[in-house]
């Protein structure tokens, strides 16, 4: 029997073919049809192969959103010991949407846009207090944080779910191309809004405090007077050198970033007379390959958001002729919203001497200046 | 077939800086919850003169220094 079999198999016993190489003609036969006649085949595999990529990096974002939603009512029972149980009212606030203001006529746009988010603040603020009935005010705040970052991972996953269940049901791989190539950006925001979701359920200073942190330090311990000027802001009064220096910042140490715009503006309206100079002080984004904690000095005003705040500070000093100066210290968009990392803490202390330095140059003995620290005071009394 | 998950990087602590109201003195422990810069902590004694009263006066995270 062997002897058959080893003929069978040998080329030269059989006159040149085997039951192998047969074989191996037909696989390679079948494969050059299927290319021939089906030519998008090659497409489908590669299809098929980012969808499932995509799928595993959909289910990566769906566990840091069970994470974080996990986090979000384990903090609001500890911390507000609400009566019955704040998951369903967390899933309603994860949903919770503000629509913008037609762009259209853009005439007037930008109050039209502050009165929907004033509203829309004002409404999930107090949605959140009602879930945590002894949680103090400043707690409440970073709650109110805290349910954000619920509500903003739970949109980028419904995004992302929708393009790839689009993609999977259209077959269509350029729509699934263009999501899988930001996937990894993606990712890296889900997973600093996870770090972020820790930080706020401690009350811990993020990056983004830096500003705030700065205007802090200035008036700690000359402060002469204190006042709130709008909602969730004050104004604290003190002398650098003989010069008045009124800083307007948020009211800590809960999480809110305040009305910085409407406080400056309400404030130089009170004044006597007009500030020497306005001077903003932010974080801001970094560029790859830029150190962490990086001060840059320049002018205009630093502040991000929707542009309500920005727009008010620039319409007053352009009535007044008020020079702009700003202050930006450089982080990632991670670092932004994670817990205060070293180098943008001490950063705050060199900015803190430069700013010193700038309001005794340009502000002449007995003269004015506003100093404005902007950001989320999470974690900054 | 089950992916095992990746050994996640462990979240490095927040440290929390305080300053003696009594003494100046400087010293540094684990962040607690709800700890905020300026705050004023009761309780709590300096190692240098045994005070009870401190300030906060930062908290962020270390960063590791790269050895040479």
């Amino acid at each position: 029997m062997t002897p058959d079999f080893t003929a069978f198999l040998s080329p030269a016993a059989t006159g040149g073919e085997n039951i192998i190489s047969i074989l191996i003609s037909l696989v390679w036969l079948l494969m050059f049809m299927v290319f021939f006649l089906y030519p998008s085949f090659g497409q489908r595999m590669q299809l098929s192969y980012m969808l499932r990529d995509l799928e595993r990096k959909l289910n990566k974002l769906k566990m840091i959103k069970d994470e974080i939603r996990q986090t979000t009512i384990d903090t609001i029972k500890k911390v507000g010991k609400p009566d019955s149980d704040p998951a369903p009212e967390v899933d309603k606030l994860s949903e919770f949407f503000v629509i913008p203001p037609e762009s259209m006529d853009p005439y007037g746009i930008v109050y039209k846009l502050e009165h929907i988010l004033e509203i829309g603040e004002t409404s999930y603020e107090n949605e959140v207090r009602k879930l945590s009935p002894h949680a103090e005010e400043h707690q409440v705040k970073t709650l109110t944080n805290l349910v954000e970052i619920a509500r903003g991972i739970n949109t980028l996953y419904r995004i992302v779910r929708h393009y790839y269940l689009l993609g999977k049901k259209t077959s269509n791989i350029y729509l699934v191309l263009q999501i899988q190539m930001i996937m990894p950006q993606l990712v890296e925001i889900a997973e600093a809004y996870k770090m972020a979701s820790i930080a706020f359920s401690q009350g811990q200073p993020i990056g983004d405090s830096v500003g705030v942190l700065v205007a802090a330090k200035l008036s700690d311990g000359v402060e002469k007077r204190r006042y709130n000027i709008a909602k969730d802001t004050m104004v604290q009064e003190l002398e650098i050198e003989n010069r008045k220096v009124y800083v307007v910042r948020a009211i800590g140490p809960g999480g809110t970033v305040g009305r910085p715009g409407e406080g400056v503006k309400q404030l130089v309206e009170s004044l006597p007379e007009n500030p020497k100079l306005i001077v903003t002080v932010d974080a801001g984004l970094k560029l790859e390959g830029e150190e962490s904690g990086k001060i840059v000095e320049g002018v205009g005003v630093a502040i991000g958001g929707p542009g309500i705040d920005k727009y008010k500070i620039e319409e007053l000093a352009r009535q007044r002729n008020i020079p702009l100066y700003a202050f930006v210290i450089f982080e990632s968009i991670q670092e932004a919203i994670t817990p205060m990392k070293e180098s943008i803490a001490k950063a705050a202390d060199v900015v803190l001497q430069k700013l010193k330095k700038l309001l005794v140059e340009k502000v002449e003995d007995g003269g004015i200046a506003v100093v404005a620290g902007i950001g989320n005071t999470v974690g900054v009394g | 077939m089950s992916w095992a998950p990746r050994p996640r990087e462990k979240m490095a602590q927040t440290i929390t800086f305080l300053k003696c109201m009594e003494c100046g003195a400087e010293n540094s422990r684990p962040f607690i919850e709800w700890d905020y810069i300026f705050k004023i902590v009761e309780g709590e004694k300096c190692p240098k003169c045994g005070g009870t009263r401190s300030k906060i006066v930062n908290i962020y995270v270390p960063e590791k220094k790269e050895t040479k």
